[in-house]
């Protein structure tokens, strides 16, 4: 930890740079109407010192020039005034709603919040920054309605992010990231603290000048800029440990061997076992996790004058994993962002970022063995001899069979690293031929991954398949590389009450990937330097590599139109071109209009509302961010391609056999329904939005009918529909001059249906031992479980028997499935949809407090409606001596405790039982503390402007009932949310610093 | 405005310029399967290539084919511990149900392999079309063959495992694959033999060495007989038996056991062997199959010599042995734990059952694979002369009344089988002396259960595992195959 404080050094030598001497500041506050305002604080910025105004709205305040001043309250906007060699400060306070003048950043280029017909969501860097998460879309969690965030626990590894429901499949349901202009597949390379503000583009209007990539959404992030005024210098960091939560419970040896004589007493040749037999009771999930530190530390210096701006940050981030195995992750990332004027005529800036990552991955495949794995034998055992080099328990030794591995063992042997360098680089140059009117833009923007991972297994054995005779090593060297060259021209006009602007564009992206991998046996892993496949064997060294690479060529206009800011027009139109599509060429038009109700003569007597606003917008959006398709069928090369005659294997070329599809651009067609709205009060205000989007030629691998080859084949496959309503709302008040509050709730609705798929009546998905488990069928939400209801479980043979209705196994403690079409019979027919992945409603609550010093916030999340499929239960054809979980075993059915939900423990290993029903399917709702903190602010340390201390907990405590680490399981969205056993999920406890100097 | 303009037309021109080749673009590391240069000869068997190594499935040739083929006979039991793996309780117990994975394996496992062989088929024409030398365009014609051999084997076993199947047999649209219909026993039967014939047409009578295991001419021979065997046309089958034991090339190995050690495979006596190789090394590419290691001694050390222990021998099989006072086939077919092999592997006593399917096992210095590759080299027998012989005498009994070039009889035939085994010869062979010879014979090979439906013996013979008449003849249509093709209709008993 000693080299991350150093970071802290030269911060502290900049501090010297500082000195000061005070002068006396006087001054009026008045209201847009002149008229004076009293009560309004007026502080030192950083500092307690301060006053306020008077009933004449006068003040006056010892500063030194190189403070600013700070007036605050209730109902207005706030403002920071720079002293100076000023000593008259008068100042006008703008009404709260003149928060709506504020500029937001769209798609190239800004607008004024009270002139954007679209909805959109601004989340304020701080705001994220507060959190102690690794990712910053992880910290969003809950912040923003229409934003699906779904976490994970694995070190490094950022969030699935879903915005307005799903529509395309796959990790293409993914949104398009834009940092400062350039287009990312993710901003996991970025802290918290690197990022000014994050807008969230929702509907086609919005987000349609992004065209090909928008469908899924667009998420705009800017890192910090300079400001006007004094250079600011930040730092932040936090120091805090990880636990593991939710970890399940196992059976021990004593549940685990009853439950097991239980369920085989009556197979011929079964021995009972005898709990004796066995040295120990292992919890494997225990032995598998651990608590693990987690610290970052960031700092940002920025500033501008009249012809330049600047912006210098970095961050250091570590966090380790709550695996207890090698598994960790590092991120070190540095900023410098430059824009200057160089005239009159001409602007050129350029943005940098340097992001490099350190990561050792877990095998989360051990997760799973420690399921099912039986608890009778120990982590360690010094009698298996032929375990080496570490003497791991094997539970061969105990009479196993290969299908089980000790789980310890199989977190501890394989090594996976991985080295990454990314370079997010944007340059621009603007040129402005009728200053203030016409400007012609060329920005370069690349986005530059090169990325190292590094596999090494050393020669291990710890019994049955669990061992290897030789080291093996693997390494690739990978490169990923997205350019987009834009050029720009725009045209601002304002004549009297109206204003519009015209923006014509032409955009060319040309993507590639490339990897180069080797590998080698027999290699001596001493340490990092002899993991190299030069200190390998000669002999059996492979080499193979691989590629990418998508074109795109766009061009695109919008024109928007604002008649006093009272009626507003958006217009945009594209043409893209898509190397990933058959049909190259789609065109997307898209329309939005606001209105503003308030400056409307039949709204002036009203007393609701300040500021009321309603929106509409139209538009198609068509979306490339889909797997590439060749028309061509491809050749397949290799060993598995190859015969052997003699033991030597001779080369071959194979194919499938079925055609590949002619790919058409995937649509989306999006109406939006909007109000935005500020009570007259100015302390509520809200944005309630309807969104209506149809997802045309949904473009995902649906698996095909056997014969052609392949399993799956990527097609134009259908139409899905996602509904829903989306209400953010935001309450501030002050209840003493010292106490003020604010609350924020947003709640967004997913209401997903499968319109249409090009003729099926269904795609089977999520193959589960041997049988699909979900179906995306017309009229239902995509990726449906789809299976049997369970109407009970037979108490007794006799009453199995005297049932009328038949089904194929029917006896005590076996589940009585409901016989849905009353024909007796327990068949396909009655199989039913058992809900899906997706949540119908998703909230968040902020609530916020400042008392003096200290500050308190709290956050909530919660997710409704949505079903996990736990899969892992449904393991026992292969692992019918498997561990059972501790529900199952508190709960299954026996004679002495008939239960009417959980099968006995012989039912239990059944086919009959272990298929796609409602005992399986469990419900995935869940509420979560997603952050509570507690911080003290001060600015009596000399030299240091604002210090702020404070203790955060991050999801310290879920409730949920399904029986798993988490409810939050991502996938594929046809065979979403089955659950074979995940990473679990961690609560973080930090104690925090920031300051500003 | 005149800067504007200027700039636009700039603008346009950088963006049209290839604007169609920009974007029509192949993915990187790949060729195009019509890009194969079909002028050089040295290519034609790429394709081939690629047929036999779908061969090397785990669902046509591994775990669901053990069960599917021997385990649910009267010959062998599931194995294991009594606890692993319901599925295959359910073959063995003829207890699955249309869900059992097994079975979709099965269906997946073939269906690849007459999706490599047509895909290798349909290449071969392309060559005949741009190669010059005739020679070279008579190679390209005997690939195919070749192929269609491959096929036709897959069709086979899809048609005695489902009965009714769709027949693909080009390449299709994926519409098309969810709406074909199943092919009647009848109809699939004829392509298999069309396929076979014209194969027989085209194939040579050998390879040299560098090429054993290769399909030849009295490949497809031997296969067709046995398809004919499963017709009950008795002419067919013997006129083709008699030109496979008339051409010389085939005969028994003197010492049985050696048929099934590694250095017995691809032998005189083999006609169809499935390759399996680890190519010598200890790790690496998967070119092997588990199709031994599935079946190896459960609970043996050391751990190379250890495998799942599925598929042993039942009691059933074992009486049947030693009523027959057979000692030199049981000795090799039987592994019993407790006893050292003649290789020098002590089977140990701490293994799970009591005996394992010896033609599968692997002397422990092939096994080099990692710790647990046991018998990964050992390749599948799947049509030997033995069998042929066998299958002569049974057309001869039934009345065969071709012209043999061979003039081997029904005796002869039977008893050059039994003389290996050491036993004593037999006259007047009556049909219940040869499914009896090739039930002691085959035993583990994967030939019983359908033999013991073919003959009628297995309403009997699996009477104690409640075999229905009118069902268990075929496995049901997989349900996942059910979803992804309408189509497809149940088979009679499994709805």
């Amino acid at each position: 930890m000693k080299y991350k404080l150093t970071l802290l050094i030269p911060l502290l030598i900049l501090l010297s740079l500082f000195s000061f001497s005070q002068v006396r500041v006087t001054g009026t506050v008045v209201d847009e109407n002149n008229d004076p305002l009293p009560g309004v604080a007026v502080v030192i910025k950083g500092t307690t010192r301060g006053t306020s105004t008077d009933l004449d709205g006068k003040y006056a305040i010892e500063a030194t020039a190189q403070e600013e001043l700070f007036f605050s309250m209730v109902g207005m906007v706030s403002q920071t005034i720079a002293i100076g060699d000023k000593t008259v400060i008068n100042v006008v306070l703008e009404n709260e709603t003149a928060l709506l003048d504020e500029v937001i950043v769209v798609g190239y280029g800004t607008q004024r919040a009270r002139d954007l017909t679209a909805p959109i969501v601004r989340v304020r860097g701080e705001d994220l920054a507060k959190q102690s998460t690794s990712n910053a879309m992880q910290a969003l969690q809950g912040k923003a309605a229409g934003v699906q965030v779904i976490s994970s626990g694995v070190p490094g590894r950022g969030p699935s992010v879903k915005v307005r429901g799903i529509g395309s499949i796959g990790d293409y349901a993914n949104p398009l990231f834009v940092v400062d202009g350039v287009f990312v597949d993710n901003i996991d390379f970025l802290g918290s603290a690197d990022i000014e503000d994050i807008t969230v583009l929702k509907d086609a209007s919005a987000a349609a000048i992004y065209g090909v990539r928008a469908a899924n959404g667009v998420i705009l992030v800017s890192t910090k800029k300079g400001r006007s005024g004094e250079p600011n210098v930040s730092y932040s960091g936090y120091l805090g440990y990880q636990v593991p939560v939710n970890i399940m419970k196992l059976a021990t040896k004593e549940q685990y061997i009853t439950a097991l004589n239980e369920a085989n007493a009556n197979l011929t040749g079964y021995v009972p076992r005898d709990p004796a037999d066995y040295p120990t009771s292992t919890d494997w999930y225990q032995e598998l996790v651990r608590i693990a530190p987690m610290t970052n530390h960031s700092f940002d210096i920025s500033g501008s004058d009249e012809n330049n701006s600047y912006s210098f940050g970095g961050s250091y981030l570590f966090q380790n994993g709550i695996m207890d195995s090698k598994n960790q992750y590092e991120r070190f990332n540095l900023r410098v962002k430059l824009d200057q004027d160089v005239n009159k005529y001409l602007k050129v800036g350029f943005n940098n970022i340097l992001s490099r990552t350190n990561q050792y991955n877990p095998n989360e495949g051990a997760f799973f063995g420690a399921f099912v794995n039986p608890p009778v034998y120990p982590v360690y055992d010094d009698n298996n001899v032929d375990a080496y080099p570490v003497r791991f328990g094997s539970p061969q030794s105990f009479g196993y069979g290969n299908q089980y591995g000790n789980p310890v063992a199989a977190a501890y042997y394989p090594e996976s690293y991985e080295k990454g360098n990314k370079l997010v680089f944007s340059a621009y140059a603007e040129f402005y031929p009728i200053k203030d009117k016409l400007t012609f833009k060329t920005a370069y923007n690349q986005d530059i991954t090169n990325y190292t991972p590094r596999n090494y297994t050393p020669e291990y054995n710890v019994g049955g398949s669990q061992g290897v005779r030789s080291s093996s090593l693997t390494k690739t060297s990978g490169s990923a590389s997205k350019q987009i060259l834009d050029n720009l021209l725009t045209f601002n006009n304002r004549t009297g009450a109206h204003s519009f602007s015209i923006l014509l564009g032409q955009s060319t992206r040309i993507e590639r990937y490339e990897f180069l991998a080797g590998s080698a046996l027999n290699v001596p892993g001493f340490d990092d330097q002899s993991k190299y496949i030069v200190t390998g064997s000669f002999r059996n060294r492979d080499a193979w590599d691989g590629g990418s690479r998508y074109h795109g060529v766009s061009f695109f206009t919008r024109g928007t139109y604002s008649y006093n800011s009272k009626y507003m027009a958006t217009l945009t139109f594209r043409a893209d071109g898509s190397s990933k599509y058959q049909k190259k060429w789609g065109y997307f038009p898209s329309i939005g209009l606001g209105w503003d109700l308030t400056q409307e003569d039949f709204m002036k007597d009203q007393k609701w509302f300040s500021y009321l606003k309603l929106r509409g917008s139209w538009g198609l959006l068509g979306n490339d961010n889909v797997p590439a398709n060749s028309a061509v069928i491809l050749g397949q090369t290799g060993p598995g391609s190859s015969a052997i005659f003699g033991n030597t294997l001779v080369d071959g070329v194979g194919a499938q056999t079925v055609l590949q599809n002619f790919l058409r651009w995937e649509v989306v067609s999006e109406f939006n329904l909007g109000v935005d709205f500020v009570a007259k009060n100015t302390k509520l205000s809200g944005d309630l939005d309807l969104y209506h989007r149809v997802t045309n030629n949904v473009v995902f691998y649906a698996p095909i009918a056997t014969g052609g080859g392949v399993a799956e084949l990527l097609a134009n496959n259908g139409k899905v529909l996602n509904m829903g309503i989306e209400l953010m709302l935001n309450w501030r008040d002050n209840i003493t001059d010292n106490l003020r509050y604010n609350i924020s709730f947003n709640a967004t609705t997913v209401h997903n249906r499968v319109l249409e798929l090009e003729g099926r009546d269904f795609i089977p998905g999520a193959y589960v031992r041997g049988n699909y488990t979900t179906r995306t069928a017309v009229g239902h939400p995509i990726g449906s479980f789809y299976g049997y209801e369970i109407a009970g479980v037979y108490a007794s043979e006799g009453q199995a028997l005297q049932d009328p209705v038949s089904q194929t196994i029917k006896d005590k403690g076996f589940f009585k499935y409901k016989d849905q079409n009353g024909d007796n019979i327990i068949n396909n027919e009655d199989k039913v949809y058992l809900g899906s992945a997706i949540p119908w409603l998703i909230t968040g609550i902020d609530y916020g407090m400042n008392y003096k010093e200290l500050d308190f916030s709290l956050s909530l999340y919660s997710q409704v409606g949505n079903k996990i499929l736990n899969a892992k239960r449904m393991i026992r054809d292969v692992f019918a001596d498997g561990n059972y979980d501790q529900d199952f075993v508190e709960n299954r059915w026996t004679p002495e405790n008939k239960s009417d939900k959980y099968p006995s423990a012989q039912a239990y290993n059944f086919s009959f039982t272990q298929q796609a029903n409602d005992f399986f399917v469990e419900d995935g709702s869940f509420i979560r503390i997603q952050n509570i903190q507690i911080g003290y602010t001060t600015n009596k340390i000399k030299n240091i402007q604002m210090l702020r201390f404070y203790i955060s907990a991050q999801r310290p405590y879920s409730f949920f009932t399904y029986n798993g680490f988490t409810p939050e399981i991502g996938g594929n969205p046809i065979s979403a949310g089955v659950d074979n056993s995940i990473y679990p999920m961690q609560a973080i406890y930090t104690i925090g610093l920031n300051a500003n100097f | 405005m005149k800067s504007l303009k200027l700039m636009f037309s700039i603008l346009l021109i950088l963006a049209f310029t290839n604007c169609e080749d920009f974007l029509d673009l192949r993915p990187e590391g790949t060729i195009p399967t019509t890009g194969i240069d079909y002028t050089k000869p040295e290519n034609i068997f790429l394709p081939v290539s690629a047929s036999y190594a779908k061969l090397r499935s785990y669902g046509a040739h591994v775990f669901p084919y053990i069960g599917a083929f021997e385990i649910a006979s009267d010959n062998a039991d599931k194995g294991s511990t009594p606890e692993d793996n319901p599925s295959m309780k359910e073959i063995d117990d003829l207890a699955y149900q249309a869900t059992n994975s097994l079975i979709n394996d099965l269906w997946n496992g073939y269906f690849d392999i007459v999706s490599g062989a047509n895909f290798a088929i349909h290449q071969m024409p392309l060559f005949v079309e741009n190669l010059l030398n005739a020679a070279d365009k008579q190679y390209a014609l005997q690939c195919q063959g070749e192929v269609k051999t491959i096929r036709a084997y897959a069709y086979f076993n899809l048609t005695r495992v489902f009965g009714r199947v769709p027949i693909i047999d080009t390449t299709l649209t994926s519409e098309q694959l969810a709406s074909v219909s199943q092919a009647t026993t009848q109809q699939l039967y004829e392509f298999i033999e069309k396929d076979l014939e014209e194969a027989i047409n085209v194939l040579p009578d050998f390879y040299s060495s560098e090429w054993s295991g290769r399909v030849s001419k009295y490949t497809a021979m031997a296969i067709k007989a046995k398809v004919h065997l499963y017709q009950a046309e008795w002419d067919s089958v013997a006129s083709l038996t008699d030109r496979i034991i008339a051409s010389g090339r085939f005969n028994l190995l003197n010492d049985f056991r050696e048929v099934f050690s590694i250095d017995g495979e691809n032998s005189r006596e083999s006609l169809f062997e499935v390759q399996s190789s680890t190519l010598g090394n200890t790790t690496g590419p998967t070119t092997y199959l588990e199709y031994a290691y599935v079946q190896g001694p459960r609970g043996n050390t050391p751990s190379n010599m250890q495998g799942w222990g599925f598929c042993t021998p039942s009691q059933n099989l074992i009486d049947f042995f030693d009523a027959r006072g057979e000692v030199i086939r049981p000795f090799t077919t039987l592994l019993y734990r407790g006893t050292t092999t003649p290789e020098g592997d002590f089977i140990s006593n701490s293994c799970t059952n009591p005996v394992y399917n010896g033609k599968v096992y692997t002397p422990s210095y092939y096994n080099n694979w990692n710790f647990n590759g046991y018998g990964f080299d050992h390749n599948i027998r799947i049509l030997r002369y033995a069998d042929v012989l066998l299958m002569h005498a049974e057309a001869l009994v039934n009345g065969a009344a071709v012209p043999l070039t061979s003039g081997l009889t029904a005796d002869m035939a039977v008893n050059l089988v039994r003389e290996r085994a050491g036993l004593d010869p037999i006259t007047g062979v009556t049909l219940q002396d040869i499914w009896d010879e090739r039930r002691a014979e085959l035993a583990m090979e994967q030939d019983r259960f359908f033999d013991l439906i073919r003959t009628g013996q297995a309403p009997t013979a699996l009477a104690h595992k409640g075999f229905t008449v009118g069902k268990h003849e075929v496995y049901p249509i997989p349900a996942a195959q059910l979803q992804l093709n309408q189509n497809l209709t149940q088979n009679q008993g499994y709805n």
